[in-house]
């Protein structure tokens, strides 16, 4: 992360610093709050089903936001696409505001008409190439996109087609458009992927800025864990599992529902897959410790 | 206010977008332009081709056929003005027709004191002579006037203000003592004591020209035209026009016609023009009183014009459906193409939770729009291409513009495809989020496309099967929906081919790819991925079946209007003649042509008010060597006339004995298989058999058979000589004929009668049908080049990862041309072999292709012309497909491929 500041501009404040700086201004209200009742999700893949998702509990209180962390086939996106509607769990609950949407297979189109917004991991896939950024705030409905086009520096390219956007524009007219919308729950898709540091910053500090604003409730994915520092709470996933969660520079373990615990890299090099463990309760709390064979009694 | 924003940013987007997709939008909007041309050609060449039909038919038959002409007799104690002269000025004609009344006939003469006597015809014309062009006076109106033709005046030596004498004739027309040498009179009997002696002393005090247009019929028969006496007098019939009341002049009985002068022009008459005539002969015959009779063929020719024009909608609509069936698969195509290019906006949608119905009415908002733009360029274009059509295959002058039902057909297509352009943009609405991230039109296509093979390939099997079951028992009275076969073959021959082909090539490509034949290989992976191309290479398929099966059957029916041509006028060409008094036209025929090598003599009957012309007798030993036939019939065996007589095949049972009569000896003939002496076969019991028959006498045979017939008898009925001249006549035919004391009078020829039944409505169906046929080849092979020219920028990135990886350029082009020479030579086999079965299956299902033969026979089709029509179609797609691939590899430079980009 340190590095990744050193490529910003001279003077540039860091993204943690600008993100404390502008993310005063917040909008009681509009966020929701998501809970994740022990889902589970299968996919088809040829002849064989892949679980994506295994007893998956989580919940995300209003207003508050996310960073999802994992290897590729974590599950990461597959979580995303529930939370988006676009798919319905397989087994598990999921409520949106104390709403259980998991039965209504309309809900998913219905919470992102209304509450639920997806930036894709590719923003022009969303976006007109032949649209103006000014033209596309105004049939997402902004019909005064002047001070979005500012808020979002993009004002120096508000006419310019979008095709012509660099990606990192590109990322913020999409944010800017999805946020013309307020959306409750904002779903962003690896934001930086395609963006060089700088880039990387602007964009990161304009999401945290404009979901601060709006009081939306932001879940990010991203591979890159200077851009989930940025985040109130980290989940790192492994396996369809929510194996951790980072608070406050604190990586917590968490306990799944069938009372199994994700380790963390470094304690599974001390305790590899296979191995036998103790387990003892001290006053402290928890103790787990490698079995060796000649400590059998 | 909030809504007219709204309306703003929508418009403007609509704008960008188009602009942003030109490519596309250009030929959204061309193939819209196409399907609105197609779908309205078709009702414009109809309307077209039914006025074209019905002048031709209306013009081709013979005057008597085309007039109206009522004929009743006068009795003691009956009052002519009653019976005749009163009915006649009422006779509900309206408009179409103004009265005349021709009394006496042949059996009238004009006489004045310096002239010889002209036999005349008087009608009456009481000061209503709009229809007559007067040179000098006027029309007349005492009770002592009289008009004559010019060509009569001039015979009789008389002027304007002059007298002539009108009386019933002084001596029979034919003399009943005449022996017969080379004629045979004819004719039924009204009223075998007619004639009483009666004279009228008439002034002269009009003179007039009868008008070119109506020379042939102006009074029901052609005034001037010569009847041959059995003695070889020509007697000339004049008409005189003469005032009412010269009728109460005239003693009792007499035989009198009333003839309607019809002013409608036929060769410019439109289908609401003869409606209205057909109506007015209607009443006319429904007020007659029931001592006159109407004489006309307009309602059965009406009729039959109908009938046609019921065929040539038809035929028309079959084969404008099969065009419009590869329009909408075309459409289809580009609209299914334009869907990829609106992948954000489908993506946008779905992540705002849009509904997929509503996603879908928007994102086909712009298509919807291009197509309805495409209804008005469509419809002008429409009217070119009919135009051309008319031009090509039409009576000339015949009336091409719009009909409602080309401004239907139009809007109709354009709301047929909107439908679909939103049950498209509604599939893609309806995909996954991932499916519409990745997957192309194409690739998801596949069920759906599954599904529309299978339908085509399924209703292609069920035509075929029609086909099969009904040709043994094929009626001629319609042309059965089963014809919609030609394309649902040829397209699903099309799509079996993009099935079967890349499926068998697998062991191939396994085998060229550890060969050295690298363009090979290329060729065969070309040929077993581009599924996209095989798909447009079926629609290449459907068009030129249709294409093939147009070209065999208007080629095998062209083959059958000349031989039925020949049937008609029965040589090369025929002559009506005149010989001097006492002449044998046998001796004079053969003074003309001494070897019998080109020239035939033989007897024309004209019956008036019967439907046809036609030929009674002829020199039968010179038949086989002048008959214009076109296929030899050397022997004159039964089985060979048959086949050459085919439109009427109980005909040929009949001729054949008539024909052959000059070879058994002269001892017997038969007819009706009832072997006749010849000594007992008389003109009375002979006659009325070969007029049913519709069969051919020997002319020597008749001539010795027949009796002379008293002048009373001839009645309506006449008889020409003719002479027919073979095809190894020589150029100066006419002139010998001239040299031998021959007078020519008009000539037919096989050429003249070919060309008029082209003009007839079956012909004008199957040249639409051609039209319809290429209009599809052009367009599939437009789409063909045009899918390669929008996959050039694939061949590029293509021609680069392949060259990259040490490929030459030449072989990738080999490799491409060789796929493409595959692929479209396959479909022009398949497509030709679709078309070539089809036709032969349903030649004998379609009238046109051999009108008025019942059964309809089985042509023979010829392959060569449907071949070269494939050939002449597929090697330039070919050329242009192997072209685009060698341009495409020659620019696959970072530079261009950059800037082909979208």
């Amino acid at each position: 992360m340190t590095e990744d500041r050193g490529d910003a501009s001279d003077g540039e404040a860091s993204m943690s610093e600008v993100y404390e700086m502008e993310g005063g201004a917040v909008t009681e209200g509009r966020g929701v709050t998501v809970v994740c009742e022990r889902i589970t999700h299968l996919y088809q893949a040829g002849d064989e089903q892949v679980v994506a998702l295994r007893d998956v509990d989580l919940t995300i209180p209003a207003g508050s936001s996310i960073a999802l962390l994992g290897p590729s086939g974590c599950g990461k996106s597959t979580l995303m696409s529930l939370l988006a509607g676009l798919q319905r769990p397989s087994t598990g609950r999921l409520f949106i505001n104390d709403e259980d949407v998991t039965g209504d297979p309309l809900a998913g189109r219905r919470l992102r008409a209304t509450t639920v917004a997806l930036l894709l991991q590719e923003p022009a896939r969303a976006l007109l190439p032949y649209a103006s950024p000014r033209l596309a705030l105004e049939n997402a409905g902004d019909r005064n996109p002047g001070p979005t086009l500012e808020s979002f520096a993009l004002s120096e390219v508000a006419d310019r087609p979008t095709r012509l956007l660099s990606a990192g524009q590109q990322q913020r007219l999409a944010l800017a458009i999805v946020m013309a919308r307020t959306p409750g729950l904002l779903l962003v898709d690896e934001p930086t992927s395609r963006l060089d540091p700088s880039e990387r910053d602007v964009v990161i500090t304009t999401l945290h800025t404009a979901a601060r604003r709006a009081g939306s409730t932001l879940v990010v994915v991203t591979h890159d864990p200077a851009v989930a520092d940025t985040f109130e709470r980290t989940l790192s996933m492994r396996d369809g599992r929510v194996g951790a969660e980072g608070r406050d520079g604190t990586q917590l373990a968490v306990v799944g529902a069938d009372g199994s615990i994700a380790l963390s890299g470094e304690a599974l090099e001390m305790l590899p897959p296979g191995r036998f463990a103790t387990v003892e309760i001290t006053a402290e709390g928890i103790l787990l410790r490698p079995y060796h064979e000649d400590e059998s009694p | 206010m909030r809504t007219r924003r709204r309306f703003v940013v929508v418009l403007r987007l609509l704008g960008r977008g188009v602009s942003h997709r030109r490519g596309i939008a250009a030929l959204i909007l061309l193939v819209a332009v196409i399907a609105s041309a197609s779908a309205a050609v078709a009702p414009v060449y109809r309307s077209s081709a039914a006025v074209s039909a019905l002048r031709s038919r209306m013009v081709t038959a013979s005057p008597d056929e085309t007039g109206v002409e009522v004929s009743g007799a006068a009795w003691p104690g009956d009052s002519p003005d009653v019976t005749l002269g009163k009915e006649v000025p009422r006779l509900p004609l309206s408009s179409a027709a103004i009265p005349g009344l021709a009394v006496g006939g042949p059996t009238t003469q004009l006489e004045s004191h310096d002239g010889p006597v002209e036999f005349a015809a008087l009608v009456w014309r009481q000061n209503d002579c709009r229809h007559v062009v007067f040179t000098a006076g006027q029309c007349p109106s005492g009770p002592h006037d009289i008009a004559l033709p010019a060509d009569a005046a001039q015979d009789l030596k008389v002027a304007l203000g002059g007298s002539v004498v009108a009386s019933n004739l002084a001596r029979p027309l034919f003399p009943p003592t005449l022996t017969i040498t080379n004629h045979v009179a004819v004719g039924k009997q009204l009223n075998p004591n007619a004639t009483q002696a009666f004279q009228l002393n008439d002034k002269v005090v009009g003179i007039f020209e009868v008008p070119p247009s109506q020379s042939t019929y102006w009074f029901g028969a052609d005034p001037g035209a010569a009847v041959v006496s059995p003695d070889g007098t020509q007697v000339t019939t004049v008409t005189a026009l003469v005032p009412r009341t010269t009728l109460t002049g005239l003693p009792l009985p007499y035989r009198a016609t009333v003839t309607i002068d019809q002013p409608l022009d036929w060769s410019n008459a439109t289908p609401a023009q003869a409606k209205q005539v057909l109506r007015d002969v209607n009443s006319l015959r429904a007020s007659l009183p029931s001592n006159l009779l109407a004489f006309t063929s307009i309602p059965s020719l009406l009729r039959e014009d109908s009938a046609d024009r019921v065929r040539l909608n038809r035929l028309v609509t079959l084969a404008q459906l099969q065009l419009l069936l590869l329009v909408g698969l075309v459409l289809i195509a580009v609209l299914a193409s334009s869907m990829e290019r609106r992948r954000p906006e489908l993506v946008i949608a779905t992540l705002q939770g849009r509904h997929p119905r509503s996603t879908a009415l928007s994102i086909a908002a712009e298509p919807v729009l291009l197509l309805a733009l495409g209804i008005v360029p469509g419809l002008l274009v429409s009217i070119p291409l009919a135009k051309l059509a008319s031009h090509l295959w039409l009576r000339p002058g015949s009336p091409v513009h719009l009909t409602a039902g080309s401004l239907f057909g139009a809007l109709l297509v354009t709301a047929i495809a909107a439908v679909v352009t939103v049950g498209i943009g509604y599939v893609a609405a309806s995909r996954k989020l991932s499916d519409q991230l990745t997957e192309d039109a194409r690739s998801a296509g596949g069920r759906s496309g599954a599904w529309i093979d299978l339908i085509a390939i399924t209703l292609a099997a069920a035509g075929l099967i029609e086909l099969f079951s009904t040709k043994s028992n094929s009626s001629s009275s319609s042309t059965p929906w089963s014809l919609l076969a030609p394309s649902l073959c040829g397209l699903a021959a099309g799509i079996g081919l993009g099935r079967l082909v890349p499926a068998s090539l697998r062991p191939l490509l396994r085998s060229t790819a550890e060969s050295a034949k690298l363009g090979r290989f290329l060729a065969i992976r070309e040929l077993r991925r581009d599924r996209a191309a095989w798909r447009v290479s079926a629609m290449v398929a459907l068009a030129l079946s249709l294409l093939t099966f147009a070209v065999t059957i208007n080629r095998g029916a062209s083959a059958d209007r000349v031989d039925r041509a020949g049937l008609i006028v029965g040589a090369s060409r025929v002559a009506i003649v005149q010989l001097p008094p006492g002449d044998s036209l046998m001796q004079e025929v053969d003074k003309a042509d001494p070897k019998g090598q080109w020239a035939m003599a033989g007897v024309l009957l004209d019956t008036l008010g019967s439907d046809a012309q036609r030929t009674l007798a002829v020199d039968t030993t010179r038949l086989a060597a002048v008959a214009g036939w076109t296929r030899p019939i050397d022997g004159l065996n039964p089985t060979g006339i048959k086949h050459l007589l085919h439109v009427k095949p109980a005909v040929a049972r009949l001729a054949v004995p008539l024909l052959t009569a000059g070879d058994v000896g002269g001892s017997t003939f038969g007819l009706n298989n009832q072997p006749l002496t010849r000594s007992k076969v008389t003109q009375t019991s002979l006659l009325p058999q070969l007029l049913n028959a519709g069969a051919l006498a020997d002319l020597s045979s008749m001539i010795a058979v027949a009796k002379p017939v008293s002048p009373a008898d001839l009645g309506t009925t006449q008889l020409f000589n003719q002479v027919w001249l073979g095809p190894r006549a020589p150029p100066d035919a006419l002139t010998r004929l001239k040299a031998a004391g021959l007078t020519v009078v008009a000539v037919t020829s096989r050429a003249q009668v070919a060309q008029g039944l082209e003009r007839l409505a079956e012909t004008a169906g199957l040249s639409g049908y051609l039209a319809v046929a290429v209009i599809a080849a052009i367009l599939a092979i437009a789409l063909l080049i045009g899918t390669s020219a929008a996959g050039a920028s694939r061949l590029r990135t293509e021609t680069l990862a392949l060259t990259s990886a040490g490929v030459s350029r030449s072989t990738v082009v080999r490799g491409r041309a060789e796929a493409a020479a595959v692929r479209l030579g396959l479909v022009g086999i398949v497509a030709f072999a679709s078309g070539i079965v089809t036709a032969h299956l349903s030649v004998a299902l379609i009238p046109e292709a051999s009108p008025g033969a019942v059964p309809a026979p089985k042509l023979p089709l010829p392959l060569g012309p449907g071949l070269i029509a494939v050939i002449i179609t597929v090697v330039p797609a070919l050329i242009a497909e192997v072209a685009i691939a060698s341009y495409a590899a020659k620019r696959t430079d970072a530079a261009s491929l950059r800037a082909a980009m979208p």
